[in-house]
């Protein structure tokens, strides 16, 4: 199980009265449990056939993971991804250049719904996910950006 | 423009015979040498609006302005606030623009002329005056980004509905293209702003020829294009047919709200040009040559279009879609020995 699909598991639980999940893919099993009503949650990776005693345990530092997600600029539907305006078009932006908030970053297209994702903070692009003209997916990073 | 004129443009083109002076004076609650100064001013601006002797005034040139579309429209979230321009840049960045700045749904801008008209991945559309409309609207849908392209189709369904009340073939070519016996009369430039859960504004962009050009059009449309005037074989204003359109839309925007898309799609799959039929997608994907080719089976719920591939179905979500003329292979099929 990748780290996002934990991560999940984390909200999740944080978004609900459950104070333990355990889900079971293939020969590994996760348990997310909460402990006490504010404290983070606990995270036990588990391969399956040692089942009492958590071998693998917490997957730590949670902080530095979501701070990475933060800045990661993700889609808000399936469609076409496109970098420039049009296939003659310099793209709107490249991989160690400065972006101020709002700028456009990026065209998603669907059945000719053009969505002009900005950015939401100025940065620097640490990374472009996809190249152009790709299938994007709901909720697929597109970008990692940089805060300045 | 000047209240009183504007008001005096809009008596005269919601009216289909001369308007005398005296009745203009009555209604604005001015003297008759005050609307004859008015009139003189217009017609210094360009209008073209003719005397008749004994009987009044006549708008001749197909201007438009906000207070013509009072009394027009029965809408219920479109149309709270027309702005009808000159000239912009475009008429979807012009209300993206003030839906930045916080404008409601409903919000409607009309120019005249765009500078920068733009179609699909920043293909120029030429909006000629008179002779064109360039109409956006503001929408802000409780829904979720992922249904949006949704309003894309429906878009098409209310201007085909509109369109088909002075063409009848007018035909939606997939996604939203309007299309008169494979030329094309309208085409709509759906946008939004998003985060992933979060709709904050969606602008549909429609561009429609209402007629030809006195000198033709423009050199650089290379594709088949005709206009409303020529189709229907009569003149349509651009007051009558904006005023259908919005009214269509809100319509269309209400089923929408009230019963989801299905009948929106329903309505939309009835009136494509190529439901059923051999069509070439453009994915402009070189990875796989830029096209496939299959039959248009069937509108999948989100909007894509669904095509059959030898025995594979394929989901089309972006690209240009080209009909291949089905009439002409029929015909040849006649022509195979039985």
């Amino acid at each position: 199980m990748d780290i996002s699909q934990i991560r999940k598991l984390i909200r999740l639980i944080q978004s609900s009265d459950i104070t333990e999940i355990e889900v079971t893919e293939g020969d590994h099993t996760v348990r997310v449990s909460r402990q006490g009503a504010v404290a983070a949650p606990v995270v036990q990776q588990v391969a399956a056939p040692t089942i009492p005693t958590p071998v693998s345990a917490v997957v730590s530092p949670l902080a530095e993971e979501s701070m990475e997600d933060e800045n990661i600029v993700a889609s808000p539907m399936v469609g076409t991804f496109y970098l420039a305006a049009s296939p003659d078009a310099e793209p709107f932006t490249s991989e160690g250049v400065k972006v101020k908030k709002g700028d456009t970053l990026c065209i998603i297209e669907a059945m000719k719904l053009m969505n002009e994702i900005e950015a939401e903070y100025d940065g620097v692009i640490e990374k472009i996910l996809l190249e152009n003209a790709s299938p994007v997916e709901y909720g697929q990073a597109l970008f990692v950006i940089t805060p300045l | 423009m000047n209240a009183n004129r504007e008001a005096i443009l809009a008596h005269l083109g919601n009216s289909t015979i001369p308007v005398s002076g005296h009745a203009l004076a009555e209604k604005m609650g001015l003297s008759r040498t005050g609307i004859w100064k008015h009139i003189q001013a217009l017609r210094k601006q360009g209008i073209d609006i003719e005397s008749h002797a004994g009987r009044g005034y006549q708008l001749k040139s197909d201007v438009l302005n906000t207070s013509m579309f009072a009394g027009r429209l029965k809408t219920q979230r479109i149309g709270s606030h027309i702005v009808v321009l000159d000239e912009t840049d475009s008429t979807n960045r012009e209300v993206m623009r003030q839906a930045e700045s916080g404008a409601d749904e409903g919000l409607i801008v009309i120019a005249d002329f765009q500078t920068q008209g733009r179609g699909r991945l920043g293909r120029s559309w030429h909006t000629a005056g008179h002779d064109s409309l360039a109409i956006s609207i503001l929408l802000r849908p409780n829904i979720s980004p992922e249904q949006v392209p949704q309003l894309s189709l429906l878009t098409a369904v209310a201007l085909q509905r509109a369109l088909a009340l002075h063409a009848p073939e007018t035909r939606i070519k997939w996604p939203n293209d309007l299309l008169l016996h494979g030329a094309k009369i309208a085409g709509i430039l759906t946008e939004m702003r998003a985060e992933p859960g979060q709709v904050h504004a969606v602008v549909l962009g429609i561009g429609l020829n209402v007629q030809k050009p006195a000198n033709g059009w423009p050199k650089e449309i290379t594709q088949k294009v005709t206009d409303l005037c020529s189709s229907s074989g009569k003149h349509v204003s651009r007051l009558t047919i904006a005023s259908e359109i919005i009214q269509a839309i809100d319509d269309y925007y209400d089923m929408y709200i009230k019963h989801g898309f299905a009948p929106v799609r329903k309505l939309w799959w009835d009136a494509h040009a190529a439901s059923g039929q051999l069509v070439r997608a453009h994915h402009g994907n070189d990875r796989d040559g830029g096209y496939v080719e299959g039959i248009a089976e069937a509108l999948d719920e989100d909007g894509a279009l669904l095509l059959r591939v030898g025995d594979k179905l394929q989901r089309f979500i972006a690209g240009d879609l080209e009909l291949i003329d089905n009439a002409s292979m029929d015909h040849a099929s006649t022509d195979q020995p039985a």
